[in-house]
């Protein structure tokens, strides 16, 4: 609102200013005045220009604190949704995906705010005033005006539709050339081996230029219709201009209520002519700010649509009953998009049990995670933590009952003993000496500044192996009654893994754990292996007993790794 | 500017169009200071000979009204033609900028673009050389027209005012050039800020998206909250200044325009009083200033630009200015005389990195033998491969073909020598026959088809509606990774070198599928020297011996 006030005011202010410049022109010419005379004129000439210099500066900010206030407002609103979402929505969706609407699609909306909604206002309000002042001058430059004013909204339309086809075709031609560019470079080591690649930069050349070729044509057609716009603009003004000369020569005599035009009142009309059509033009440019915004609100839709699955009833039954976690699903069923990802799982799971649950990627390992978690919410009456209904549960409750490792853990910024100390904020430092050397992450310890290093953003300088380690020492100090493991060993090497699961399986022999894997070597220390395929379990037994059944876990088997 | 000297040299090969578009462009502007100036030239004139009955008649009031309508059509017809060759040329410059880079990558790949494979840098590449387009249409081309268009006044208002003249000249070029410049100076350091700010926003979302399940579990949500909060509040602030900034450049510009103006007329008043002007020459004056500042408007978005275009040149600098991993002789020295293979004290590790790869591996397989080798994750094979292909060299001991060592022959022969499936075989996104013709482009149908038989992808490629014409792109096939890979493996069938090496052939497959594709590629290659890279049980049936690495 300030902004488009600023942009109003300026409007004024340039009326005056074109005023007092074609009298000082008339009174120096025509009444042969001397400057000292004028110099009232002048002086007021510097104040306006002063004023609307004070004018465009205080434009933009108010515009930038419009578009601001909105981009914090989304910004807090999306992170509120994606808490309630969960990760596993946000998995779904993947962390870059979500940045990128977080950060760059709501950043999208800022010029909108900023430069699209005043200038539209502008547009409407600015030649209105002009031609307000220019009809008691001369009606007939009035009417010339007024002439293109009833085409102002049709420009409008027009200018509209022109720059978004426009943007769009010249976005997708630049896209489509890049995108062609981009995989003969991504594909320029297979090229290489076929002895190709030399022979590829004209590949690049034919289709850069073909796509060229495609675009101009239609540039051809696109650019008449902002030529026509140039058209009106510039034959308004050459009109006005022969029209002001021929009345001033006395040719023609309508148009001025009869009295004689002055040079004066001639020169007023001409400099506001150009001004006429300004507001109009500066809409063009700042047209994509819109297709922009409104690509971006496209986007966010993505986001904050999707509905939380977690439940949040008002009657919730606390949860104490710790100890011990006995799990059992009853014909377990979950839909994502109408498509059945769990299919009537039945087993039950008891007190210091250690289950693997195996399959390939898509068979509804972490979906059955998340279930469990809490993170999804699951059907009533088919899944009962301790002989309780989850759907009964308090889940926040629950979930301090949790410990859960992930298979590509990141600690948060801080010293790696703030990072431990989250997970037991009363532990001592001879416990988090403990944890860190049953995870097996003594180098810890070697550290020049030992647990107090700071690991920074993109958890620098360390591998991610240690931070496994590290997160399993977190583990290790969570006092959990139920463990969840998310193909804990999925991006570390071989003999990491068998340390880890080693020390894993020592560490909670009286604890309730489930494991999820799609490594299907050394899971004899499991009590229970639990094979999904395609959201149904196939196979269930220990290691021996599937072996045996030379089914599907033998088929992935003979399919799995040579540990050399 | 330095960094754009090597792409302003490239845009002489388009020379032509370029001249063209700027010449337009001048014309435009010609037209509309002249469309402006001559009217209010004439009305001026036409006040003044309007106050005498007399002079009025005898007053030609046809010319410059014609004149006028002269102008304003010739604005017309230039700004059409302008566009129009500004974009042909822009487009022709892309063409010439993306073969330029093409030419220099090629030597350099893929050792130099391994590093960034894993990262979006592959793709910030080519956005980068996309905003090359700037450097024309939205940098050098308003800079000239300004230069030009200043010098033109000085000219054209010498006729009237010496000093006149030189003043509109100072400021023109003040606002066009310098105002600017400054502001763009004075915000470049809270630029910086800005964009590590953004950055680690950027971060932090990401990081909080990935460690939701810990954010939730360790009860952290009002912690990750405020922090967001805060970075984002700090990232306002600072382009809060950027708007001040932004804001008082924009100041500026008006307070430069209207001192312009007023200083203009304050002279030329007083000349008019001397009678040392004509009256209607004040006029002249004016307008031609209002139109003058209307042709240097686009200049502060230049500077901008010219900041982004810098560093996108400077990236795109850097990749070509690295040195190639790997020099060929021009032609070979020998020719191998069999397709046997011996691997000597091979020794690699990759250049800034201390981890040793490879610790003098041998290995030799005779020719016409059968080979696989194996390995934990990590181990060196798919180096291994890289290395016989010749993208990195190793570190010590040799490679021999034959009995000739790998380095002595030329890149063609070497290909020519090999047939390899790489780890990541690349698939392009074009036809499938396109996708096979790489590997021998004078390949007939009935060849591809042969390979495609060869890999079990005879009925899949007979049932697709376009069948070898498919586009193999992301959005337009559903072809699943084994398909994919089996295309690939085609292309090694139709390269028909003396020694094949498939780094897991079989990633993908089903068992059924690839017991048969392998027994087929067995018979086929009967001949041949085969090398299998697996992790795979089920791929060492197809092999007489294992080599371990």
């Amino acid at each position: 609102m300030l902004a488009t006030g600023s942009g109003i005011a300026s409007g004024f202010l340039l009326v005056l200013q074109a005023s007092l410049l074609s009298r000082i022109v008339y009174e120096a010419f025509m009444n042969h005045q001397q400057r000292d005379q004028l110099l009232h004129l002048f002086i007021m000439a510097v104040i306006v220009i002063l004023i609307r210099a004070g004018l465009s500066w205080s434009k933009e900010v108010c515009g930038f604190k419009a578009g601001s206030a909105v981009r914090k407002q989304l910004r807090q609103t999306v992170w509120q949704h994606l808490l309630k979402l969960g990760p596993a929505a946000t998995q779904h969706m993947g962390s870059g995906a979500v940045a990128s609407q977080y950060v760059e699609q709501i950043e999208a909306v800022q010029d909108f705010y900023a430069y699209y909604l005043p200038q539209m206002s502008l547009v409407v309000f600015i030649p209105l005033a002009i031609v307000a002042f220019v009809f008691p001058i001369s009606w007939m430059a009035g009417i010339i005006f007024i002439c293109t004013a009833p085409l102002i909204p049709l420009f409008m339309a027009l200018i509209g539709m022109e720059t978004a086809k426009l943007n769009q075709k010249h976005f997708q031609t630049l896209a489509r050339m890049s995108a062609k560019f981009l995989d003969v470079l991504q594909g320029i080591s297979t090229l290489k081996l076929f002895n190709r690649s030399r022979a590829q930069a004209k590949v690049v050349e034919d289709t850069s230029e073909q796509y060229r070729f495609n675009i101009m044509k239609v540039l051809r057609v696109a650019f008449m219709t902002s030529g026509v716009l140039e058209l009106f603009s510039a034959v308004s003004i050459a009109l006005t201009a022969v029209y002001l000369g021929l009345s001033l020569l006395g040719e023609v005599h309508i148009g001025h209520y009869g009295a004689a035009l002055t040079l004066q009142g001639a020169l007023f009309i001409l400099l506001l002519a150009p001004e006429f059509y300004l507001p109009l033009r500066e809409l063009g440019t700042h047209y994509h700010a819109r297709g922009q915004a409104l690509g971006a609100a496209e986007e966010l839709q993505k986001i904050l649509q999707l509905q939380p699955t977690t439940h949040h009833q008002a009657v919730q039954s606390p949860f104490t009953q710790t100890h011990q976690v006995t799990i059992n699903c009853k014909q377990l069923n979950f839909s994502f998009e109408q498509q059945r990802v769990l299919n009537n799982l039945d087993f039950s799971i008891t007190p210091g049990q250690h289950v693997a649950i195996v399959g390939t990627s898509g068979a509804g390992k972490t979906t059955l995670l998340n279930c469990l978690l809490g993170f999804l919410q699951s059907n009533p009456q088919q899944l009962y933590i301790n002989g309780i209904d989850i759907t009964d549960i308090h889940l926040t409750e629950w979930q301090q009952h949790i410990a859960w490792l992930g298979q590509n853990p990141k600690l948060f910024p801080g010293t790696i003993k703030e990072n431990l100390l989250l997970a037991n904020a009363n532990a001592s430092n001879e416990q988090l000496h403990q944890a860190l050397a049953s995870a097996h992450a003594e180098f810890v310890e070697q550290l020049p500044e030992g647990i107090n290093t700071p690991v920074g953003e993109r958890n620098l300088g360390l591998s991610g192996g240690q931070i496994q380690r590290i997160c399993l020492a977190r583990l290790y100090l969570r006092d959990a009654n139920f463990i969840i493991l998310d193909e804990p060993t999925a991006s570390i090497d071989a003999e990491s893994e068998n340390l880890l699961l080693q020390s894993i399986t020592e560490h909670f022999t009286d604890t309730t754990l489930v494991m999820s894997t799609h490594r299907i070597n050394q899971l004899e220390k499991m009590d229970t292996i639990i094979v999904l395929d395609n959201g149904e379990i196939k196979e269930m037994g220990n290691l021996a007993q599937l072996m045996e059944q030379q089914g599907l876990f033998y088929q992935m088997s003979q399919e799995e790794i040579i540990h050399a | 500017m330095r960094d754009l000297w090597p792409f302003i040299a490239l845009l002489k090969q388009r020379w032509t169009s370029i001249a063209f578009a700027f010449f337009f462009a001048l014309i435009t502007l010609l037209a509309g200071i002249g469309l402006l100036s001559l009217a209010g030239w004439f009305i001026s004139a036409a006040a003044f000979a309007g106050l005498t009955a007399l002079s009025g008649i005898t007053f030609n009031f046809f010319m410059p009204s014609a004149g006028v309508r002269f102008f304003s059509l010739v604005r017309i017809g230039g700004r059409y033609c302008e566009r129009l060759f500004s974009h042909d040329a822009t487009f022709k410059i892309l063409t010439t900028v993306r073969v330029w880079l093409y030419q220099r990558i090629e030597p350099i790949a893929p050792a130099c673009l391994w590093r960034y494979r894993s990262s979006d840098l592959l793709n910030r590449l080519t956005s980068d050389v996309n905003s090359l387009d700037n450097l024309y249409l939205r940098i050098l081309s308003p800079m000239l027209a300004a230069i030009f268009i200043s010098l033109l006044m000085l000219f054209f208002f010498h006729f009237f005012s010496s000093f006149i003249a030189v003043f509109v000249f100072i400021m023109l070029l003040a606002t066009a050039f310098a105002a600017p410049y400054i502001s763009q100076r004075v915000a470049r350091s809270t630029g910086e800020q800005l964009r590590h700010q953004t950055n680690a926003l950027r971060s932090h979302i990401i990081d909080d998206v990935q460690n939701l399940t810990e954010i939730l579990l360790f009860n952290l949500q009002q912690d990750i909250t405020q922090q967001l909060a805060n970075m984002n509040a700090n990232m306002l602030a600072l382009q809060l200044r950027m708007a001040h900034i932004k804001g008082l450049g924009m100041a500026a510009i008006t307070l430069l325009t209207g001192t312009t103006f007023m200083v203009a007329l304050y002279i030329g008043v007083n000349l008019v009083n001397l009678q040392l002007l004509n009256g209607a020459n004040l006029a002249l004056i004016v307008f031609g200033i209002m139109a003058a500042y209307e042709a240097i408007a686009p200049l502060p978005m230049a500077f901008q630009y010219l900041g982004e275009t810098q560093t996108a040149a400077k990236r795109i600098l850097a990749v070509t200015k690295e040195i190639a991993a790997v020099q060929f002789p021009e032609s070979s020295l020998t020719q191998p005389q069999s397709a046997s293979l011996n691997i000597s004290s091979l020794n690699f590790q990759y250049p800034n990195s201390d981890k040793i790869i490879l610790n003098g591996f041998n290995m030799t397989i005779a020719a016409g033998e059968h080979v696989a080798l194996l390995g934990p994750n990590g181990c060196g094979k798919s180096t291994l491969v890289n290395l016989m292909a010749r993208f990195w060299n190793p570190t010590a001991g040799e490679m021999r073909i034959g009995d000739v060592d790998i380095t002595q022959l030329s890149e063609a022969d070497l290909r020519n020598q090999f047939s390899i499936l790489n780890q990541r075989p690349h698939i392009f996104n074009d036809s499938l026959r396109n996708n096979l013709l790489i590997a021998k482009p004078d390949a007939s149908d009935e060849e591809l088809f042969q390979a495609l038989d060869t890999v079990e992808l005879t009925d899949y490629v007979n049932n697709l509606n376009d069948g070898l014409d498919t586009q193999l792109n992301e959005a337009g096939t559903n072809m699943s990774g084994g398909q994919l890979r089996r295309i690939a493996l085609a292309r090694t069938v139709l390269h028909d070198a003396p020694i094949v090496i498939l780094d897991e052939p079989t990633e993908g497959l089903d068992n059924v599928t690839s017991q048969r594709v392998l027994t087929k590629l067995k018979s086929l290659w009967a001949n041949k020297t085969v090398l299998i890279i697996t992790h795979r049980q089920r791929d060492l049936r197809f092999v007489e011996r294992t080599v371990q690495i």
